[in-house]
């Protein structure tokens, strides 16, 4: 029999008698393991019912109750444990039959009391085993506890049972019962294994499950967009895929073996994708590199996936100029055929180069020698303009790559800058600085100043000369006629000497030239307008100044002032006639006016009497301009002797005239210096010099009440503007020649030779020297040519030669200036004389270098001599010449 | 002093008194074998150690043929079966009589002795017994040559008397039990309403130089049923080499008796004490305890 721990069991035990009037004595129930019984009912003399009872309280003790009334009768036992298994006899005595014996097998069926699943290590493991790896070979044992009789084990896998192998363990009384898996694949996972025990069909089984759990490697790895170009310097999200891994794989960036941070790793819900973005810039240098991305799962021992590509890097063309091999950057001159090879690292390749020269895009000109070809490009015989920055740019797909400038050096020798004045109208003693600039490449220049007049050229000194850059100035002041001429500024750089020399003209400053060809136009009954040719400006700015008078009642009518000589005169009257005289003035002076007469027209009815009237005074002088000429020829020389007579005569003559006897350091000072009053003065000349076109006039502007000093000054000025080369310059311009036309000038030169002007312009070394033999020469009156000649050098020669039979010539027609010449002449004389004594005098002679001080130290003896303020002699001294003499 | 001893002395049995009160089964006597038509006496000895005797139960294969209950008038009563025949007046609560014993009388007799309420002690111990019908005569050789020369076959048999159980056969050469392979056994012939079993047993082989001792072969066939009988026949051969011509004589040899055995109780598996008594271990502790304890209280 059977039973379950905690049941109640009846077990039978037949105490049924067929014989007559027999009956139970005596039920006896026996263990078989024991002698005594463990049970008895003893109804001998008595009722069954109150049979009497006894149980072994080592056995069933109170829980067993013999129960008669059953048929065939049975013992109950409550509560039955599991010692209570085992065989039982029952011996039932009767009254006359045979005593019975039965047995009966009792067996407690005892359920599993607990059971454990364990790992290969013994771990218990409750809800999870694991996790395992792809491949493991596993074992799980499940141990079963308590069980009578002893359970089965069986082992599901999702329901199935599986082959195990169960064994009792004797030590921990159990038992085990032990399944092998695998190799486990990733089908495996969360495999559920049931492992069961079982003792009885009415014994509830005990169970336990466990799922497998599993790490499983990443299964693919897949870097997206891999295998395409990228642009350097752009910014982009790779992404990096890989699935399959458990738990969730962990990826690696990875260029050319570096390991790159800086990437964000997301998860799909499932766990089952893992995705890795890599935020990257790359550039040039990373072309060629390996960039790939790593999946591993740092649970399970194997290799990391690994997906990645050879890096194809597109960049902007990187574009650098190279200047031909054969080429010295530092050494191209103009001339040189110059060629540069643009050096284009692009990828993709460029389609298209293009030049730049200074930001503008250089096309292919053969004419102006720019050859540009695939990648290089030429250009022949390069000059000043064509250096520059150059770049070249190549085009590609990824955009255009600019080089860097090549900055083309072209070296040239100086040349002379443009718009520079040429000119320089100076006065004698006045200081000038004559800037030269030159254009030249290098800019390290010297610069060679050269004085030029028609005697000579002479070498400036050096210290005269101040150089800022490509630019020099020379400080030059002329002392004589002779120091008028042409300076020639030649500057040298390393490419070589300035080829044409820059020329300055130092003329000798002064008043305008007259104006001429002017004519009247226009003329109506109440306005006309007068239009003339401006001549030279003396060195200055020139203004026009008009004047236009009743011929009659010689009353002011108009003046105006403008600065071209053209003008309109309004609100004249009808049929008049009007003496116009036109100036020209700068700071210097004004020139001798050019005197017109013109008659407005008539009243209409009047108009052609009118005219005539005009016309008839005026026709004696224009008919006849052969005649007057002579006429006025005449009364030149006439007044230029009178004028002589009388400055002999008269010393200091109230006429205004000059006398060169009075030139004297004593009376110098007593003179008092005045501006001139040029009005007057000019009246004088107005009907000569209109007529004369004398060069060589002395400027009139000077007013008749000046002193002599002053006239002597003012001679001294007169004939250094009569002999200044500049005015023929302005004719001819080639100054070699120009001496020859001024061949008076030069005998003036020649004859008050100053020795000062010269030596000015000499230099050191040898003028130290002729400085002083000078000025003992030109203490002998007598020989002052000579001694000119002798301590001048060459160039004198030929000019000097040449003036004493030229000179006369053209001065003979301004005789009346003859006079003052000579005064001229001696003062000067005179003066040199004095300041040469006096440098002599003074212990230490002046450094022959100093040619400012010479001039100056003169200057102002000058001055002081003459007492004149130094306001009223740069204010008032103004020059005329009359150069463009029909002579 | 005395007074505490005495009491120790009291307590002591008083510990002991539940395990040295065991009724103990001393000797059940049941021969092993009897023989048919006889009669015999089957023991049951015991020691009730002051019990009373409940009952003294026979039974035979199980079931009960004879009790003793003292209580009962008359206190013997029989229960027929076959092969039983009690002889009630010779059965005692010791010792019961069966006489005349039957071939059916063969079976396992068992003694039950029950002490009295309220314990029922009970112990029990049995024994087998077999009854016997010896051979009505003795074993014969049949079959055997007068002479036999070097490589002649010999083929005998040997049959024996009919008996119960089957007499067992056992074939010698020269003294010496012949090798299995030589044997021929039969099954046993049963013949007869008492069905007893005739025996044969059959010898075959090939002869030899060496079967041949100082010129002799000797064939004995030996018959035993257990320890109760025991005879033999012998055939002697006379060799072909020698001289004198070979002759096959038969002899009678050893005739046995048949015995009754002594039930060793020791192979019993019912209780022979109707609890357990005290192991010399827990004796020797118990002495232990009491000597150190007196030493204690004197």
């Amino acid at each position: 029999m059977e039973a379950l721990v905690g049941e109640t069991i009846y077990l039978p035990c037949n105490v049924s008698t067929h014989e007559p009037g027999d009956n139970v004595v005596l039920v006896l129930w026996y263990r078989e393991d024991k002698g005594s019984p463990i049970y008895s009912a003893d109804t001998r003399g008595r009722e069954v019912g109150s049979a009497k009872r006894w149980s072994d309280d080592s056995m069933f003790g109170d829980r067993a109750y013999f129960q008669f009334e059953k048929e065939p009768g049975e013992l109950a036992v409550q509560n039955v444990r599991e010692t209570d298994s085992g065989m039982y006899r029952c011996r039932v005595d009767f009254i006359v039959a045979q005593t019975r014996n039965s047995v009966v097998n009792l067996t407690i069926i005892v359920p599993p009391e607990r059971m454990v699943i364990r790992d290969q290590l013994g771990m218990e493991r409750t809800t999870v085993a694991g996790p395992y790896s792809e491949g493991d070979n596993i074992k799980l044992r499940c141990d079963v506890y308590g069980g009578r009789p002893t359970p089965t084990v069986t082992w599901y896998r999702d329901g199935v049972a599986m082959v195990a192998d169960t064994k009792y363990m004797p030590l921990g009384k159990h038992l085990r019962s032990e399944i092998a898996l695998g190799p486990l694949t990733r089908q495996d996972l969360h495999t559920k294994l049931v492992c069961r025990a079982s003792n009885h069909a009415r014994a509830n089984p005990v169970e336990q499950s466990v799922q497998i759990d599993m790490n499983f490697a990443p299964l693919n790895i897949r870097l997206i967009g891999a295998h395409q170009p990228l642009s350097a310097g752009r910014r982009y999200d790779l992404l990096c895929q890989s699935a399959g891994s458990r738990p969730a794989a962990s990826i690696t960036w990875f260029l050319d073996g570096v390991r790159l941070d800086k990437s964000k790793e997301t998860t799909s819900a499932d766990g089952n994708q893992t995705t890795s973005t890599l935020s990257i810039v790359l550039n040039r240098t990373d072309a060629g590199k390996y960039l790939s991305c790593k999946a591993y799962n740092t649970y399970v021992q194997s290799d990391a996936l690994e997906d990645g590509w050879q890096l194809d890097i597109q960049y902007v063309p990187d574009a650098s100029v190279r200047l031909g091999s054969s080429l010295d950057p530092d050494a191209i001159r103009e001339g040189t055929d110059v060629y540069f090879d643009c050096i284009v690292k692009a990828h993709p390749a460029v389609y298209k180069v293009e030049w730049k020269h200074n930001n503008k895009t250089l096309t292919r000109n053969i004419s102006q020698g720019v050859i540009v070809s695939k990648h290089s490009l030429v250009l022949q015989g390069v000059s000043r303009t064509t250096a520059g920055n150059y770049t070249c740019v190549g085009f590609n797909a990824e955009g255009e790559g600019s080089s860097p400038t090549f900055e083309l050096n072209v070296m040239y020798a100086p040349t002379c800058a443009p718009n520079q004045p040429r000119v320089y109208g100076v006065a004698k003693q006045e200081n000038a600085e004559i800037r030269c600039v030159v254009d030249a490449n290098p800019p390290d220049v010297e610069f060679k100043w050269t004085f030029n007049n028609s005697a000579e050229s002479i070498d400036v000194q050096a210290s005269h000369i101040s150089r800022l850059g490509t630019s020099s100035i020379v400080s030059y002041t002329p002392m004589t006629e002779l120091d008028y001429g042409t300076l020639l500024c030649s500057a040298t750089n390393k490419i070589g000497k300035q080829r044409q020399p820059c020329v300055f003209h130092i003329i000798a400053a002064g008043r305008p030239d007259q104006v001429h060809n002017c004519t009247v136009a226009n003329v109506s009954m109440t306005s006309l307008a007068v239009r003339c040719y401006e001549g030279f400006n003396g060195g200055l700015a020139q203004s026009f100044f008009l004047e236009l008078r009743d011929s009659h009642s010689q009353e002011m009518r108009f003046n105006n002032t403008s600065p071209v000589p053209r003008f309109t005169v309004p609100n004249l009257h009808p049929s008049a006639v009007y003496q116009l005289a036109v100036y020209a003035f700068n700071s210097k002076g004004r020139s001798e006016p050019y005197v017109m007469s013109a008659a407005t027209q008539r009243l209409p009815e009047k108009q052609m009497k009118d005219s005539e009237k005009v016309e008839r005074p005026r026709s004696p002088l224009p008919l006849t301009p052969t005649l007057s000429i002579a006429i006025g020829l005449a009364a030149a020389v006439l007044i230029g002797s009178c004028a002589i007579v009388l400055a002999l005569k008269f010393p200091c003559g109230a006429s205004g005239r000059r006398n060169k006897e009075t030139a004297q350091g004593t009376t110098v000072r007593t003179s008092s210096p005045g501006p001139s009053d040029k009005s007057v003065a000019s009246k004088e000349y107005d009907g000569n010099e209109s007529d004369e076109k004398n060069p060589d006039v002395i400027p009139d502007t000077i007013d008749s009440d000046d002193q002599m000093e002053y006239i002597k000054r003012r001679q001294h000025i007169s004939t250094i503007d009569t002999n200044s080369p500049s005015r023929l310059l302005l004719t001819t311009t080639a100054p070699n020649q120009t001496f020859i036309g001024s061949s008076m000038a030069a005998a003036l030169h020649a004859n008050h030779s100053s020795t000062l002007g010269y030596c000015t312009l000499r230099n050191g070394t040898p003028q130290a020297s002729n400085s002083i033999t000078n000025v003992s020469m030109c203490h002998m009156p007598s020989t002052f040519t000579t001694a000119s000649h002798t301590t001048c050098t060459l160039p004198r020669h030929p000019v000097t030669a040449g003036t004493g039979a030229v000179g006369p010539g053209p001065l003979t027609p301004n005789a009346h200036h003859w006079p003052s010449y000579g005064g001229t002449i001696a003062g000067v004389r005179n003066i040199t004389a004095i300041s040469v004594t006096s440098n002599q005098g003074s212990p230490a002679p002046p450094p022959p270098s100093a040619i400012a001080m010479q001039h100056l130290g003169p200057t102002a003896r000058t001055r002081v001599c003459i007492g004149l303020p130094e306001d009223e002699v740069s204010a008032d001294t103004p020059l005329m010449m009359k150069r463009e003499s029909t002579v | 002093m005395h007074k505490m001893w005495c009491w120790l002395i009291v307590f002591h049995l008083f510990v002991l008194y539940d395990f040295v009160h065991c009724i103990t089964l001393t000797e059940v006597r049941v021969p092993k074998h009897t023989f048919r038509g006889h009669a015999v006496k089957l023991e049951c000895h015991y020691d009730m150690e002051g019990e009373a005797l409940y009952s003294v139960k026979w039974y035979k294969d199980g079931r009960e043929f004879y009790r003793f209950v003292p209580r009962d008038d008359p206190p013997g009563s029989v229960f027929p079966q076959p092969g039983i025949a009690v002889d009630l007046e010779n059965s005692t609560s010791e010792q019961v009589i069966l006489d005349p014993l039957d071939l059916s009388s063969s079976g396992k007799y068992r003694c039950e002795v029950s002490a009295e309420a309220p314990s029922f002690q009970t112990v029990s111990d049995h024994g087998e017994m077999m009854v016997v019908v010896l051979p009505d005569q003795d074993p014969y050789i049949t079959g055997g040559k007068p002479r036999y020369q070097i490589g002649d076959p010999v083929r005998v048999n040997c049959t024996s008397g009919r008996s119960k159980p089957a007499v067992h056969l056992t074939w010698y050469i020269n003294g010496d039990p012949a090798e299995p392979g030589l044997v021929k056994r039969y099954e046993p012939r049963i013949t007869g309403a008492d069905k007893l079993e005739t025996s044969v047993l059959g010898l075959e082989f090939r002869v030899k130089p060496k079967h041949f001792k100082h010129g002799d072969m000797k064939l004995k066939c030996l018959a035993t049923i257990s320890t109760v009988y025991w005879k033999s026949n012998e055939e002697s051969v006379e060799g072909e080499k020698l001289q004198k011509a070979p002759t096959l004589e038969s002899r009678r040899a050893v005739s046995a008796d048949s015995r009754a055995d002594r039930v060793q109780a020791a192979s019993s598996n019912w209780a022979k004490e109707s609890c357990e008594r005290l192991s010399a271990m827990q004796l020797a502790i118990y002495v232990l305890i009491l000597l150190t304890s007196y030493r204690y209280t004197s």
